[in-house]
């Protein structure tokens, strides 16, 4: 109740509510930037730079969000992956002309020594394994595990029923651990 | 509940949360319904158990994802984004703008914030500089900007200093005190022979010699002169005030000369270096 009477004062242009609504909404968007962009060079800076893009454009596209008829977390993760993935795309852009390491992990044939170096970070081989799931697969696990949204939170989100969620998310955990598992066989114990 | 229940004309319409077992095998109902308690578990921060490589892996994930961020989202940046975004229309509308153009991919890096923040800082303090700069080209010994002075115009600043000294010993001459104003005049001479600016230097003899010839040529020989120490390149110099270093001596002083001739002192004194007159190094001298 308090929430939506928040988010009826910011999307009426309220400031103070504006500023508390993008303070709850925050936390999750790091999250989910980080989560689908990772650590670049060791470090978030680029995840937490697009993660504040979205807040600013969460806060521009606000006064309109009454006329979309979404719940408001779909809203928010809309502008969030539009925001992540137009930051792949540049970042793709980037790699055309400097190859660095973030291109050359999915292929999974020849693994260098600095590769099983980098794969001694846990959360990074998850992030590896992340790539190799489908798109609708990995916003869910995103959303579940990155971001703590609950099934019927996703299921509003993706526009997908709960049970569909319930599903989906049991099958890329499926996928996870076939992956995984191939990982966990290579790296030595 | 009405318990005696027809059944209903219409067709039933499905209910936004079918509760019924899906039409999968009850191993993969199993399953999904395992999965979904672990990622519960997960979403909501619980600890994983340990025996789950999967459950530990994305676990480690998580927390990594919010590494930093309760500090750094909820106590800081928060209220920076909401005093930084929320009061500019402007801001706003460019926020709006972008978002309708969705064209906005990583930013140029000269407008990430983080470096937005570190080139407003740098051009604030390039303004600052340049601003105290040139407000310390009046600057005189005594102003606060005399320090910035002294380093940006080194030249000028020479001049000024050697007419704040000049202007002491008027004063003191004036007061009569005639040994204060030797001491100047000689600090004074000692300077001017360090200018770079030979015309300056030209004029600060002229009004040098000026002030000395208004002094009472008899100064009495035996004192010595309290401020002599301090000043070598003043006794070294071809100062035209070899009284000073007279009084030093006992010797009776000479006349002072006027004009442009600057007899050279011609005592024993310490082997300073004798400065020459295109000096390129700051005379701090007092």
């Amino acid at each position: 109740m308090g929430e939506s009477d928040l988010l009826a004062r910011a999307v009426a242009g309220d400031p103070d509510a504006t500023a508390q609504l993008l303070e709850t909404v925050r936390p999750g968007v790091v999250r989910y930037c980080r989560a689908h962009l990772g650590r670049i060079g060791g470090r978030f800076t680029t995840a937490d730079d697009i993660a504040q893009e979205t807040c600013i454009a969460i806060l521009g596209a606000l006064p309109r969000f009454r006329d979309q008829g979404r719940p408001f977390t779909a809203f928010v993760y809309s502008i969030a992956a539009h925001k992540v993935v137009d930051a792949q795309r540049a970042a793709v852009r980037h790699l055309q002309v400097t190859p660095v390491e973030t291109m050359a992990d999915h292929a999974d044939g020849a693994r260098g020594p600095e590769q099983h170096a980098e794969d001694n970070d846990l959360s990074q081989r998850l992030g590896q394994l992340l790539r190799q799931l489908s798109t609708v697969h990995r916003e869910i696990v995103v959303l579940r595990v990155a971001v703590g949204l609950s099934a019927e939170e996703v299921g509003r989100t993706l526009g997908m029923s709960a049970t569909a969620v319930r599903v989906a998310q049991s099958r890329a955990l499926a996928k996870l651990r076939t992956l995984a598992g191939t990982v966990f066989d290579e790296v030595p114990a | 509940m009405t318990t005696p229940r027809k059944p209903s004309p219409y067709p039933r319409k499905p209910s936004p949360r079918p509760r019924k077992p899906s039409p999968y095998p009850p191993t993969e109902v199993a399953a999904v319904n395992a999965d979904a308690a672990l990622l519960d578990a997960l979403a909501s921060g619980a600890a994983v158990p340990p025996e789950d490589e999967l459950a530990v892996m994305l676990a480690a994930w998580r927390d990594d994802l919010g590494a930093g961020l309760p500090p750094v989202s909820t106590v800081d940046d928060t209220p920076t984004v909401a005093a930084r975004t929320l009061p500019g229309p402007a801001e706003q509308a460019r926020a709006r703008q972008k978002m309708a153009s969705r064209r906005v991919t990583v930013q140029p890096a000269l407008w990430r914030p983080a470096t937005r923040r570190l080139v407003a800082a740098a051009a604030i303090l390039v303004a600052f500089c340049s601003g105290i700069s040139l407000a310390s080209g009046n600057a005189g010994p005594g102003s606060p900007l005399w320090p910035v002075a002294q380093v940006v115009y080194p030249d000028r600043s020479q001049v000024r200093a050697v007419e704040d000294l000049l202007n002491q010993a008027r004063t003191a001459a004036a007061q009569g005190r005639y040994q204060d104003a030797e001491r100047l005049l000689d600090r004074a001479a000692g300077q001017i022979v360090q200018l770079n600016d030979r015309n300056a230097a030209r004029r600060l003899i002229d009004q040098l010699n000026q002030i000395r010839a208004s002094l009472p040529t008899a100064v009495p020989p035996g004192v010595p002169a309290p401020g002599s120490s301090t000043v070598p390149g003043g006794a070294g110099a071809p100062s035209p005030t070899p009284q000073h270093g007279g009084g030093q001596t006992g010797q009776p002083a000479p006349a002072p000369t006027g004009g442009g001739g600057l007899p050279l002192p011609t005592l024993p004194l310490p082997s300073l270096p004798v400065p020459k007159l295109p000096l390129p190094s700051l005379p701090l001298i007092g």
